[in-house]
């Protein structure tokens, strides 16, 4: 039994090791991807990545960082600790965002395909395709992981689909260009961004129905990027050409709070702990790094030119 | 395309009469529109139909959805006043006489001549003269302007310009008010295009029809075959609105 609990605790110590505390940007117009020690939030490396780097997430093991290179037509693998490209794979045309299943799968939205894709990043397999609408974007999988949402920006639709059989389950009809999407926690909910408009709405993901829908009270809001807190009490929204980040409430949609970031906030990413939220302000170049308890702004750092995406090995 | 055609069978197909000239860059556009709004309808079991007409008598026996024209006010006015429920999108110019035909379910795609001038002489200021204003360029980029482009050039082999852009136009903002408004709807297309269009043409902005039914949309200005800037018909509004008797 001693020994079972000492490679247990190894094992879970090499795991928490594994974590290396950084932020990886994509940097759209540098080619490049910023990466940020998130303790000191300070840029220590700036990896060429391949041609116009935009959507970014970690492997769930946290030993591998994914990029879509989206004019490569391809992903690139890189390693969180030494910060290089270990390998790239080809991913089907123009992939834009992704999302990872927690089986490791990435689920790509192919802008130019009007296609979703699922490939295993280990191998660079296609394990599948989906018919979406024009130029998918958002992608979501649910943490049960049972479905994904793929939003279609020109088709204003976000598609539910279902996994591992990936049929689509539910087509919905939402606002003008649909950028984002998340489940809830019980992944019973998803919550969409529509650009045009400055619309929000919250959808049963069983049927596809309308719950609510909320403008955002700003008339120069663009919503890109959803998220929700770990309570899963609060949606932070980036709000685009509002320079700001949006708080609503996720039972009523109600808003809460804008916190002013910079110009053209795009991309999102929270920490594991739900404490520090980070954005990018594509047009001022830089993450804002926001503490969500006080949500106040505590640090800016500047990055390449155009940060699209942003995740965090924590 | 015939497969993806045909496998739309199942879904309820929806007639757009088209009335103008084949060749046009107006019509090729549309045609654009169609194929992307049929992407919409293979979701929603909407099956969209572009039908070429000339004559006009049709409307009336066959009450087609809605009607896309290039034709003059002169031809267009019968149709349009003993078919008041049915929407008409005019994607040709605009002349002088659409000015005087007052009708509330015709809608215009392009901006009146006076407004296009009016931004035009809004620009010239800053950037000396030369300048023109239109709907749309073939090096427009912003706001997946350049995946429309891309699209259109692939499947058409030619540029969309500021006519195949409203042929394009027109398809696509009705078909996505169709579909949002429902087929059974109490409430007329005529009305849901006026009051809740949902559209930002790939321009980055809610467009609308305004008060005269014209789309408030943004221009792009041009110099020397590039985009130097972006002017909002919403913007030089009482530019237009003066030069029209239909209030």
């Amino acid at each position: 039994m001693k020994l079972i609990l000492a490679i247990t605790a190894i094992i879970f110590a090499t795991n928490t090791m594994a974590a290396t505390n950084r932020a990886f940007v994509s940097n759209e117009r540098s080619d490049t991807v910023s990466v940020i020690d998130i303790l000191t939030n300070k840029v220590i490396k700036t990896v060429q990545v391949g041609k116009r780097p935009r959507g970014v997430g970690v492997s769930p093991d946290g030993n591998e960082v994914y990029v879509a290179i989206s004019a490569d037509n391809a992903i690139a693998v890189l390693d969180p600790v030494k910060m290089e490209v270990i390998r790239t794979f080809a991913s089907g045309d123009d992939p834009e965002a992704f999302a990872i299943h927690s089986n490791g799968n990435l689920y790509i939205s192919n802008e130019e395909d009007a296609m979703a894709s699922v490939y295993d990043p280990k191998t660079g397999a296609l394990l599948a395709t989906i018919d979406v609408g024009i130029e998918p974007e958002g992608v979501a999988v649910a943490p049960d992981g049972t479905r994904v949402a793929v939003t279609s920006e020109s088709t204003n639709l976000v598609h539910i689909i279902g996994v591992p059989e990936h049929t689509i389950q539910n087509n919905v009809l939402v606002g003008a260009r649909p950028r984002s999407v998340v489940f809830s926690n019980d992944s019973q909910i998803i919550y969409v961004t529509a650009e045009i408009g400055g619309e929000v709405k919250k959808i049963a993901a069983d049927t596809g129905n309308l719950i609510k829908k909320t403008t955002l009270p700003d008339e120069n809001a663009k919503p890109k990027d959803v998220l929700l807190s770990r309570d899963g009490k609060n949606l932070y929204i980036a709000g685009g050409r509002a320079n700001k980040i949006f708080i609503l409430d996720a039972e009523s949609l109600d808003h809460k709070n804008s916190i002013p970031v910079g110009k053209r906030v795009w991309g999102l990413a929270l920490s594991r702990d739900g404490s520090t939220l980070y954005t990018t302000d594509g047009l001022d170049h830089q993450v804002t790094v926001i503490d969500t308890k006080s949500e106040k702004v505590k640090a800016v750092v500047k990055v390449g030119k155009f940060p699209w995406g942003i995740a965090l090995d924590d | 395309m015939l497969c993806f055609l045909s496998a739309l069978a199942y879904s309820k197909d929806l007639p757009l009469y088209f009335y103008g000239d084949m060749s046009s860059n107006e019509w090729h556009g549309a045609i654009q529109g169609l194929l992307e709004a049929n992407v919409q309808g293979k979701f929603l079991q909407l099956n969209y139909k572009l039908i070429h007409k000339t004559n006009l008598d049709d409307v009336k026996a066959d009450k087609p959805y809605a009607v896309i024209s290039s034709l003059s006010p002169v031809e267009l006015r019968q149709a349009l006043l003993a078919n008041p429920q049915i929407p008409f999108l005019n994607v040709g110019s605009i002349s002088e006489h659409f000015s005087s035909l007052c009708a509330p379910n015709l809608f215009h795609i392009r901006p009146h001549p006076s407004a296009l001038d009016a931004a035009e002489a809004a620009w010239k200021p800053k950037d000396g003269s030369g300048i023109k204003a239109v709907l749309w360029h073939r090096s427009f980029k912003k706001y997946a302007a350049a995946q429309l482009n891309k699209r259109y050039e692939k499947n058409t082999d030619r540029y969309m310009t500021s006519e195949s852009w409203a042929g394009w136009a027109s398809v696509k903002l009705f078909s996505d008010t169709l579909a949002r408004n429902g087929l059974e709807s109490e409430i007329s297309a005529v009305h849901f295009l006026k009051n809740r269009l949902a559209f930002d043409g790939q321009k980055g902005k809610d467009l609308f029809f305004d008060d005269l039914n014209y789309l408030a949309q943004p221009l792009l200005l041009i110099s020397g075959d590039k985009i130097v800037g972006e002017i909002n018909t919403s913007q030089i509004l009482s530019a237009e609105s003066g030069s029209s008797s239909c209030k």
